[in-house]
């Protein structure tokens, strides 16, 4: 955990670069008065200065085993539904929103919540179902549609 | 009589079929939001709000209102059966519910609680009647440095009332006025950070970060967290509901005095229910002659942060409706749909849509009714729903959270951007930066930069314009002490005066 800490810092502090460097092309003040570049530039002066704290905090810190750990034995269950939702996003194009979203549900239901094959086949189904009338036909989105047209 | 007849107004918008349909829906949503830890009122109004592109924005708004309230009525259930707050604002009950329903007074404690709640939610509505009109005339003045002192002073509440490390309270709130400045500048039409990305031009919306930063992220955290659904095994008969004589007599003043401390802690912008609940209880300890049996299973316990967090969830709206500044995540979501629907809050909102605001504050009549009326009759169904296994309302969450972040421009980009807001959620929470002042300052961050840009061309770049007026130096002025409040903080425990922040141990 100490070292995810140190991590999150540093990405505070590279953020505050980050905003501070992209500020600087815009301009900061005008005729009229302060340009686009003015609030974002003393935005990521703030996120610097947040940032070197954070960094000095955390290599202050004395109990660095005592934090625990980042990943724990259950983020594994979270991962899989983040690689699940990626993989679901990347097939829209070929099966849709509501099949793509259907499928997803059930691969949860079956990878993570562990329901028998059968559940997750029927969840699938009405939930394709569901997605399409209420989403698609009721509330009238204009869902991308896949191969077999929903 | 202005104020009778404005009500009258607003009872004949909010009894109207759909309208109550509206409140129901909201009623029944919140109280189940409220009962399933692992889903919170700003996700169910963040997921909801895109499907009501095409709804009347006045029954879509007494909708959400009903969530919101909704909520803190639901989430006593848990907090009472299993000893888990369904809600933040119901961490207090347990303490005192929990130990009732091991009494075997269950039916007592969320007795109490509806009840309570029902009647601090009307004393809360009675006052924010008059109040808010009240301060949205006064906010009429208001000019750019008005506007700019109040968003300070509601970042500078968040340091005060966040819980949580000031400085990545502070970090967060940063992040939050830097996504709002991507896109094109309003005053000068120069993009910024967009990088030539076309989708990146009018801004990140905020919804899709809000489906991804509360929808996403709540189903990455709650599958890291066991789950805890030890339900308590015990039947709770209709006749258990009813109070006795000395449970009245107990917890009647709790139920005022959390009224009370509830409305006005409402009122203050990131003052929040949660806060409410524990100030309540606090309160409730300190004056009552028994304090040692707090925590033991007194009703009072249970009366006085239940009146305290419903009483807030309806005060919160005179921030947001007489200034348009939001005094919680739930209500900043809120600003983002009256937005939405091309209403603006503020202090016109009551001459240009009276309609909407006493339709609204009339249906928290009706929806407090609606939900103490469920919570005495239903609570039996709502106990039940908590067997469904989270992964079913994760699947519910996942393709809410997809098909609202698609919605906003129909198209993919918005969706995989949410995927990103929802790590980064994720992430953060782990890290404990908190999120509620990054989606403040994302929903205010609009308002603060142009108020400040305006109010330096007024003064040709002078900065003693924020200090000058009246209004402006109590607003920075508040900011300012709000700031400090951590540096007071740290050198009062250094002084030996003991942690003075709130904590549940504390107490």
């Amino acid at each position: 955990m100490w070292r995810a800490e140190l991590i999150g810092a540093w990405a505070v502090l590279l953020l505050g670069l980050f905003i501070v460097v992209f500020s600087i092309p815009l301009k900061y003040y005008t005729d009229l008065g302060p340009g686009a570049g003015f609030l974002p530039f003393w935005i990521g002066v703030g996120v610097i200065v947040g940032g070197v704290v954070e960094v000095i905090k955390v290599f202050r810190m004395k109990e660095r085993t005592e934090m625990g750990t980042f990943l724990q034995p259950r983020s594994k269950l979270g991962l899989q539904m983040l690689v699940l939702i990626v993989i679901t996003f990347l097939i829209f194009p070929f099966v849709g929103f509501s099949v793509g979203l259907a499928l997803c549900a059930a691969a949860a239901m079956r990878i993570i919540g562990k329901h028998k094959i059968m559940t997750c086949g029927i969840t699938a189904v009405l939930s394709a179902i569901f997605i399409h009338i209420v989403f698609a036909q009721w509330l009238d989105i204009p869902l991308p549609m896949g191969m077999i047209g929903w | 009589m202005e104020l009778w007849n404005n009500l009258m107004m607003g009872f004949s918008i909010s009894l109207t079929g759909e309208n109550l349909l509206y409140c129901l829906a909201g009623c029944i949503v919140g109280q189940l939001v409220g009962v399933l830890p692992g889903i919170g009122a700003p996700t169910a109004v963040a997921l909801l709000l895109p499907l009501t592109f095409s709804v009347n924005p006045t029954s879509a708004i007494i909708m959400f209102a009903g969530i919101y309230y909704g909520v803190a009525y639901g989430g006593t259930i848990t907090s009472v059966l299993i000893n888990v707050p369904g809600e933040s604002s119901s961490v207090m009950t347990c303490l005192d519910g929990y130990q009732m329903a091991l009494k075997g007074r269950a039916g007592a404690a969320l007795s109490v609680a509806a009840i309570g709640s029902w009647l601090a939610g009307t004393l809360s509505v009675v006052l924010l009647m008059s109040f808010a009109p009240a301060l949205a005339k006064f906010a009429l003045r208001f000019g750019p440095p008005e506007y700019f002192g109040l968003a300070m002073m509601a970042f500078g509440m968040l340091t005060v009332f966040g819980g949580g490390d000031p400085m990545r309270i502070i970090i967060s709130t940063l992040v939050g006025l830097f996504i709002s400045t991507i896109g094109l500048d309003v005053m000068s039409g120069v993009p910024r950070y967009a990088f030539g990305t076309p989708q990146l031009m009018g801004g990140i919306d905020f919804i899709v970060i809000i489906c991804g930063i509360f929808g996403l992220a709540e189903v990455f955290n709650s599958l890291e967290q066991e789950e805890e659904r030890g339900l308590l095994k015990q039947k709770i008969k209709i006749k258990d509901l009813f109070l006795t004589w000395d449970d009245w007599i107990a917890s009647r003043w709790a139920i005022f005095r959390g009224g009370v401390i509830g409305f006005f802690i409402g009122l203050i912008p990131a003052g929040g229910i949660t806060t409410a609940s524990f100030l309540a209880y606090l309160a409730e300890k300190r004056v009552s002659k028994h304090p040692e049996k707090f925590g033991t299973g007194v009703i009072e316990g249970v009366a006085s942060p239940e009146s305290a967090n419903n009483a807030a969830s309806i005060s919160g709206f005179a921030p947001l409706l007489a200034l348009g500044v939001p005094g919680s995540p739930t209500t900043a979501v809120m600003l983002a749909g009256f937005m939405m629907w091309g209403i603006r809050p503020g202090p016109l909102l009551f001459q240009n849509n009276a309609d909407l605001v006493w339709g609204l504050i009339s249906s928290k009549f009706i929806g407090n009714l609606m939900l103490v009326l469920m919570n005495i009759f239903l609570i039996p169904v709502f106990v039940s729903l908590l067997r469904v296994p989270y992964t079913i309302l994760m699947c519910f969450i996942v393709i809410f959270a997809s098909v609202g972040a698609f919605t906003t421009n129909n198209n993919i980009f918005d969706v995989w951007m949410m995927l990103g807001f929802g790590v980064l959620g994720y992430i953060m929470n782990k890290l404990k930066y908190p999120i509620v002042p990054l989606v403040l300052a994302l929903v205010l961050g609009r308002l603060a930069e142009n108020s400040l840009r305006q109010s330096l061309m007024l003064s040709g770049g002078d900065f003693s314009i924020f200090f000058t007026r009246p209004i402006t130096l109590l607003f920075m002025g508040a900011a300012i002490l709000a700031y400090l409040t951590p540096v007071f903080r740290a050198v009062m425990k250094k002084l030996g005066y003991g942690k003075v922040t709130l904590n549940v141990e504390s107490l």
